[in-house]
């Protein structure tokens, strides 16, 4: 179809965000509010692309190596902050983004420094990197489902009641700090061999944001919310461009409203919309939202802030 | 004397200058049904807290069937057999009834049948795919309870099970420890409604201000002068 | 390091005091943590500009135009995303999150305007603004700019500081911080404090954001993004919360950074503050100051 050929950048940027926003969700899905997949994405993406280039590794190798070394560091991460807690854990891992920024600017023969690396030979295909997604978004379906998906809903929503019924929680985190890790090099790596060129400042807060933004947008609650809101974002600036110089104000806007009045995302509206059909209605209950919360208001607010919870050390 | 199911040796829990708790000793045997009564803030939830280690022991020991579990993480000390249900009722919103109780036996290999025979004996079978937050309140207990006792523990810790439930339901939840109990499981029930621990407890530990003041048969130790006053206040603070 | 070394600790660590108090107010008495903070920083620096483009205005009634500007940013923020937040998500944690995400769009929000007003470019304050000098002072160079940002950072810090600990509304804060239920039942009105809050918070941002424009003699719509990482290093290093802890945070910030750039080298300058955070949430999250015992009852 000629659609797909007049939008196949766009389509690819897509996938290959859709990649790295897994890899925000599957993370904040499971209570762990880590953002430090974009510096992951950013080691995946220049340990692929120097294998390829200066070593003349073959692609899948290289990816491999990446995706193997950003769990390395991704389990390291993991014991070292595992026992932070929500905006506390974000901020230090939005500041291992910023340290992997500082280190690709600076280590000059390896990631050619502040300028990047250009001219990298593109060797991922649309329909291998469609593949790639099918794989991934189907082995997320079932992760989310079974025991493993009531581990991970008992982690976001209530981490004492999973502890006393025997998870083990810091181990359950670190797995899915890691996977998150390994999922975000894959994207990494990927967009390393798609799109000829990287440089640091991809690697930084821009990236954190709209990989957020993807999330939000498409919702935590559902596997595919990561998905519907990689496409949703990366179309946003094609379907505002009537904006004109107003772009970034309409859509920092969006993402303000869609906050506010829809936390659940676009899984969220799917869900109330069926839920009202079939007039039964599984509770959303998102990281952003749990709009079936059943706590006693003192039993939550009279905590004072705490970067460690109780019980969950070490 | 049969072995002690549970023993706690002198256990301090200090949170900065509070004493929640200022050295408890206690011994539970197993298969009975043990009471705690107290004013508020008298240190029961903190103790039984202290059991599941969600909080630091200050000081002293516990043991669970001879093993020591003071140093355990709380996920430890579940998977030695200890379940409990909290004083605000937390379930998972998202998970039916069903998989709220198949979240406790999820690592076991009878799962569902464990799953399904609590349920069974929680009178929940009926309403088992629905979500919790549709259901009345004294129901929504009594799942919490399905899933403390799906994985076959060995002491099951109750706080406060029965607040803000009438008469009939009250009786109900009594009526299901009592049989736990005649089925060999030990329990430690945190209560404030005299009647029902009276009713329903083999003995009673009553606790004022983090310490043990008091323990026995239910009725010989409720009746106790430093019991009524724990609960009503000095007598010429009453009279006054 | 020498005397002007430590000049630039003391000029650097003041901006990032005016930077962080506003954001330590915002997050320690609301638990909001304020993204947007940079760049209502950075719009006040472009207020000024605005202000000054055609008319020549003294630096003492830009100031004041800019940090009541700024404030209403930061109170409108308030009222129409973060409060809505807080009623519609029961959830502490997820409000927060919620919160956090909110706040950077409305970052993006400001920010893309600052890119149509100043049309991508790098603008300056009108320098009539305030007429820069040099002395000398004990052999070290210094500017009057600089004297201000330091006498400014000070005077702010020490009317905070005896509001937060000294006066009625002031602990008023610190008992919003500890239990917002208990508030709505002692008769405060909770959303008139987040409103105020958010109001000084602002106006704090506004403040620092002329004078560093003034200092740097230039204003552009990212202006805000790095001193983001540092302030929140700043808040985590001084204890969330605590007002006194991010002011001697921020020189230790100032210092840290300083010392980097004369013993090792500007370009790992940065990650000083990144490295910091990482250090501190693992060996001590509750910041090098604020005292001991979370209060479990």
């Amino acid at each position: 179809m000629e659609w797909f050929s007049d939008n196949e950048t766009l389509i690819q940027a897509a996938l290959a965000g859709a990649i790295l926003a897994y890899s925000f969700q599957i993370a904040m899905r499971a209570g762990v509010f880590t953002l430090a997949g974009v510096g992951f994405w950013g080691i995946g993406g220049y340990t692929t692309a120097y294998l390829v280039t200066e070593r003349e590794w073959m692609t899948v190798p290289a990816i491999l190596v990446g995706i193997l070394l950003s769990g390395i560091i991704g389990l390291a991460l993991a014991l070292v902050l595992g026992r932070l807690r929500s905006l506390y854990l974000a901020m230090a891992t939005v500041a291992f983004v910023l340290l992997v920024q500082i280190v690709a600017i600076n280590w000059e023969d390896v990631t050619g420094g502040a300028g990047g690396m250009f001219g990298i030979p593109v060797t991922i295909s649309t329909w291998q990197l469609l593949l790639v997604v099918a794989v991934v978004s189907v082995a997320l379906l079932f992760f989310e489902r079974g025991a493993r998906g009531r581990t991970i809903e008992a982690m976001r929503l209530d981490e004492q009641v999973a502890m006393s019924v025997g998870i083990n929680i810091v181990r359950e985190r670190d797995l899915i700090f890691v996977l998150s890790s390994m999922l975000a090099a894959l994207s990494g790596g990927i967009a390393a061999m798609m799109f000829n060129t990287l440089a640091p400042e991809q690697a930084g807060f821009g990236l954190i944001v709209d990989t957020l933004m993807m999330v939000v947008i498409g919702g935590a609650a559902a596997w595919w919310g990561a998905l519907v809101g990689a496409f949703i974002v990366t179309w946003l600036p094609e379907l505002l461009r009537f904006t004109g110089d107003y772009r970034g104000i309409v859509e920092g806007l969006i993402v303000v409203l869609v906050v506010v009045y829809a936390p659940e995302g676009f899984v969220g509206l799917v869900r109330r919309v069926t839920g009202f059909i079939s007039g039964r209605r599984k509770p959303v209950g998102t990281p952003f939202a749990d709009d079936t919360a059943t706590v006693m208001p003192d039993a939550k607010h009279a905590q004072p802030e705490a970067a460690l919870p109780e019980g969950a050390e070490r | 004397m049969t072995a002690s199911l549970l023993t706690l040796d002198d256990v301090k829990v200090h949170f900065g200058g509070v004493k929640a708790v200022d050295g408890i000793s206690i011994d539970l045997e197993p298969g009975k049904l043990y009471g705690i009564v107290g004013p508020n803030g008298s240190g029961k939830t903190t103790l039984i807290n202290a059991v599941s280690r969600f909080v630091h022991l200050s000081a002293g020991d516990i043991t669970l069937d001879g093993t020591r579990v003071s140093a355990m993480k709380p996920f430890q000390v579940a998977r030695h057999g200890v379940a409990r249900t909290f004083q605000a009722i937390r379930l998972l919103p998202t998970l039916t009834v069903r998989e709220n109780v198949l979240m406790a036996v999820d690592r076991k290999p009878d799962a569902k049948k464990a799953t399904d025979a609590a349920l069974e004996r929680l009178n929940l079978t009926r309403i088992a795919d629905e979500y919790p937050d549709n259901l009345p309140y004294g129901t929504r207990r009594r799942i919490e309870i399905a899933r403390a006792i799906a994985p076959d523990p060995k002491l099951l810790m109750l706080d406060e099970p029965i607040a803000g439930m009438n008469r009939e339901e009250r009786a109900e939840i009594a009526e299901v420890m009592k049989s736990l109990r005649d089925d060999g499981l030990t329990q430690l029930l945190i209560e404030h409604d005299l009647r029902i621990v009276l009713n329903t407890c083999d003995h009673l530990f009553v606790m004022n201000f983090g310490k043990k003041v008091a323990e026995g048969p239910p009725h010989a130790t409720a009746a106790l002068p430093v019991v009524q006053e724990a609960y009503l206040g000095r007598k010429h603070d009453v009279d006054a | 390091m020498d005397a002007q070394d430590v000049l630039n600790v003391v000029v650097i660590g003041s901006i990032y005091t005016l930077f962080a108090l506003g954001l330590t107010l915002s997050w320690g008495v609301l638990n909001i943590l304020n993204l947007a903070h940079g760049a209502t920083f950075m719009f006040g620096g472009l207020l000024a500009y605005l202000v000054t483009k055609d008319t020549a205005l003294s630096l003492w009634i830009v100031l004041p135009i800019s940090a009541i500007a700024c404030g209403l940013i930061a109170v409108l923020l308030e009222v129409v995303a973060y409060r809505q937040i807080r009623k519609r998500v029961a959830d502490l944690h997820a409000s927060e999150l919620a919160t956090m995400i909110a706040s950077i769009g409305a970052a993006a929000v400001l920010v893309a305007l600052a890119e149509v007003i100043t049309e991508n470019q790098l603008v300056g304050i009108n320098p009539e603004t305030f007429n820069v000098t040099r002395t000398e002072i004990f052999g070290i160079g210094i500017t009057n700019l600089e004297i201000v940002i330091v006498v400014m950072a000070a005077i702010l810090s020490i009317l905070l500081v005896y509001f937060v600990t000294r006066t009625r509304h002031g602990r008023a804060l610190r008992a919003l911080a500890q239990d917002p239920y208990t508030c709505g039942l002692m008769g405060i009105s909770q959303n008139a404090l987040a409103a105020a809050t958010m109001f000084v918070s602002g106006a704090l941002a506004g403040v620092a954001g002329v004078l560093l424009a003034m200092q740097l003699n230039t204003v552009e719509a990212r202006l805000g993004e790095p001193l983001l990482l540092k302030a929140f290093a700043v808040i985590i290093l001084g204890g969330v919360g605590s007002v006194q802890g991010a002011i001697a945070a921020a020189f230790i910030l100032a210092f840290a950074e300083t010392f980097t750039d004369v013993y090792i080298g500007t370009s790992v300058r940065d990650a000083v503050a990144f490295a910091l955070i990482i250090l501190l949430l693992l060996f001590r999250p509750q910041g090098l100051f604020s005292r001991v015992a979370w209060q479990r009852a």
